[in-house]
């Protein structure tokens, strides 16, 4: 019985379709939040110290998340800022900032403080 | 029970709406009833599922933390649940005819039989997986199972026997008065969720309480009463809430309430709009009609304390002189004021068409960080911005939702973009995305893939060949100059995918990074 079809449908198979967009969007947000970083990811701790980190080697076990909390003892603010981990924080003097990490390929990954580069440099070792 | 009896007797109730108007339109046309009963398997499978898909998630996700899943799941049920009232109040009416113009298309011949097959299909479809959503997000919120599922069968008789009763004609409800009831009621039954939800959230240490027991009417009404139970379940109500809870309940109500009644009203009146109250009903209503698409694919990652100076512009080429020689160009000053908040100011000019280039718009931008990057499964973020159009150029309200997931060295970002005009010349909501999948190579180069397009008109969607689509290799890259100033660049060509889309664009970008 098709005689012939609409030239510009109302195209009512889209907007359902595309209704539901958001509410996919808005479930993968929500979704992010319960399957996130939980309370028994291992957290290590990353000290600076007169613009310098310590520990400047640390070492995690590769394909696994975790959290490395950044505690700044100077009293000038410093940025742990890392391509290799794709991460960029600052944490202001005194105060301490979490950065969630993993899970990693093996290898080792560089990072640096911003403001103190010449000083401030570590890496992470996934193995 | 009387929340999954509700959800679902709602659900059934639209279906078999459809499905009667559908059957009514077609009256007489041979064979119908096969085509329509196909549709409804189809759609009852594809319910199916979906239910099937949200149990393996929900098996998957067990482990986390049950607080956070349960947490999880309600919000999105009252996201979901809150944009489909809104929905519902603006289009119920136009649901109804439109199924009736398909129905009566197809009676005359101008549409393939098939056609009420998609159209039932996808009415039941819907319903189905948003019943299945629901039911979830009530499970989630400790009901016993067996309660929701006999509530569950209760709303699928109950919303089939009216729906059936109202096809025959027996009774003449109005029905926008039966769903404005139910959507009030589901207005409330959502407020419960995100309250219960922000519990949750308590619970898992990831939300302040801001005070326990806010108010105490365990002497007077506890839960464990019967009818405590059912005020508990139907709009909510706590015997000692946290006062988080009170303020999910309130905001909750707020913007779904806010929203229906914008949604109710024919025009959108400019003044009184607000970027934020608009930028939330844009976020629920969806799809519009959008002016220039933009050509910058964003991340969810806010720069905490830096500042940026950019320009950014893209040219169009086409053999099509209607198509060829589209420029924009955008100067744009941004600021990181917070951890999770970065926000900027920028003026946009455009040429079209051979005429001069022309100062178009000033807007205010947003971008609001939900997670810290790799805190949740996928880097997530909220851009709202408010745009003052100059001259003919209407005002408009556009908010993307910005999600961003590294795989590796790649790292995949979507936007959904969505953009409502406002006022004189407005030619209302459209609907738009923009992707991109990167490697990360080294800081100075990086490879991507970028796609962008716009849908068009919510209203009324173009078919493909008149909506935008381009596609085409872009490479991104920060290049340190003196002290800890960044030059920030990309530099991409991209195809036209449809007819509408002029054959190339040259995409660039240019900014200057740095802190005090």
């Amino acid at each position: 019985m098709r005689i012939r079809l609409p030239k510009s449908p109302r195209a009512p198979r889209m907007r359902p379709a595309l209704y539901a967009a958001p509410a996919v969007l808005a479930a993968l947000m929500g979704m992010g939040v319960t399957a996130s970083a939980t309370a028994e990811d291992k957290v290590y701790t990353l000290t600076i110290k007169d613009h310098r980190f310590d520990p400047q080697v640390l070492e995690v076990p590769a394909g696994e998340k975790f959290k490395v909390v950044v505690k700044n003892l100077d009293s000038t603010a410093e940025e742990f800022d890392s391509y290799d981990l794709n991460r960029e924080k600052v944490v202001q003097g005194g105060a301490e900032g979490t950065v969630f990490l993993g899970p990693l390929d093996p290898g080792t990954y560089e990072f640096m403080g911003e403001f103190h580069a010449d000083t401030a440099s570590g890496k992470v070792v996934a193995k | 029970m009387w929340q999954s009896g509700l959800v679902v007797f709602r659900e059934v109730f639209e279906a078999a709406l459809v499905i009667g108007i559908v059957l009514a339109a077609t009256n007489g046309l041979p064979h119908r009833n096969r085509w329509i009963a196909l549709g409804v398997l189809a759609g009852t499978a594809g319910s199916t599922m979906v239910a099937a898909f949200a149990g393996a998630i929900a098996e998957a996700a067990s482990g986390v933390g049950q607080e956070l899943f349960n947490a999880g799941i309600l919000f999105v049920a009252v996201a979901v649940l809150g944009w489909s009232v809104v929905w519902m109040r603006s289009h119920g009416r136009e649901m109804a005819l439109k199924a009736t113009e398909i129905g009566r298309t197809v009676a005359e011949g101008d549409l393939p039989i098939h056609m009420l097959s998609v159209v039932v299909g996808l009415a039941v479809l819907r319903e189905g997986s948003e019943a299945v959503l629901f039911l979830f997000g009530i499970a989630a919120q400790g009901t016993n199972v067996l309660s929701v599922v006999l509530g569950a069968l209760i709303g699928i008789v109950g919303g089939a026997a009216v729906g059936f009763i109202m096809y025959r004609g027996l009774v003449r409800i109005p029905v926008r008065h039966l769903f404005g009831v139910i959507s009030w009621l589901l207005v409330l039954l959502a407020a419960g969720m995100a309250s219960q939800g922000a519990n949750f959230l308590v619970a898992a240490n990831l939300l302040p309480a801001l005070g326990t027991s806010i108010w105490d009417t365990s002497q007077f009404l506890s839960e464990r009463t019967i009818f405590g139970q059912f005020l508990h379940t139907l709009i909510g109500y706590t015997a000692r809430p946290d006062g988080i809870q009170i303020v999910f309940y309130v905001a909750t109500l707020l913007v779904i309430g806010i929203a229906m009644r914008m949604a109710g009203r024919p025009s959108f009146p400019k003044k009184a709009a607000g970027a934020g109250a608009a930028a939330a009903v844009a976020l629920i209503l969806l799809p519009h009609a959008g002016h220039a698409i933009e050509f910058k694919v964003y991340s969810p990652t806010v720069h905490y304390g830096e500042y940026a100076l950019e320009s950014r512009g893209f040219n169009s080429f086409d053999k099509n002189p209607a198509k060829d020689g589209e420029m924009t160009l955008i100067h744009e000053a941004e600021y990181g004021v917070t951890d999770y908040w970065q926000t900027a100011l920028f003026g946009e000019l455009q040429r079209e068409l051979g005429a001069d280039l022309k100062y178009t718009a000033t807007a205010w931008e947003n971008i609001f960080q939900l997670f810290q990057p790799g805190e949740a499964w996928m880097d997530s973020g909220l851009y709202l911005e408010y745009e003052a159009g100059h001259g003919q150029q209407p005002d408009a309200v556009e908010t993307k939702i910005l999600l961003e997931k590294p795989v590796g060295r790649f790292v995949n970002t979507f936007n959904l973009i969505m953009e409502k005009q406002l006022g004189n010349n407005a030619q209302g909501t459209s609907l738009g995305y923009a992707y991109r999948t990167m490697y990360r190579w080294k800081p100075y180069f990086q490879p991507a893939i970028e796609a962008f397009g716009e849908a068009g008109r919510i209203n009324d969607f173009p078919g493909l060949s008149e909506q935008e689509h381009k596609l085409g290799p872009v490479i991104l890259g920060s290049i340190p100059l003196a002290g800890s100033v960044l030059f920030n660049y990309e530099l991409g060509w991209l195809f036209g995918l449809t007819d509408a889309t002029a054959r190339d664009t040259i995409k660039w970008l240019g900014e200057i990074e740095f802190r005090f």
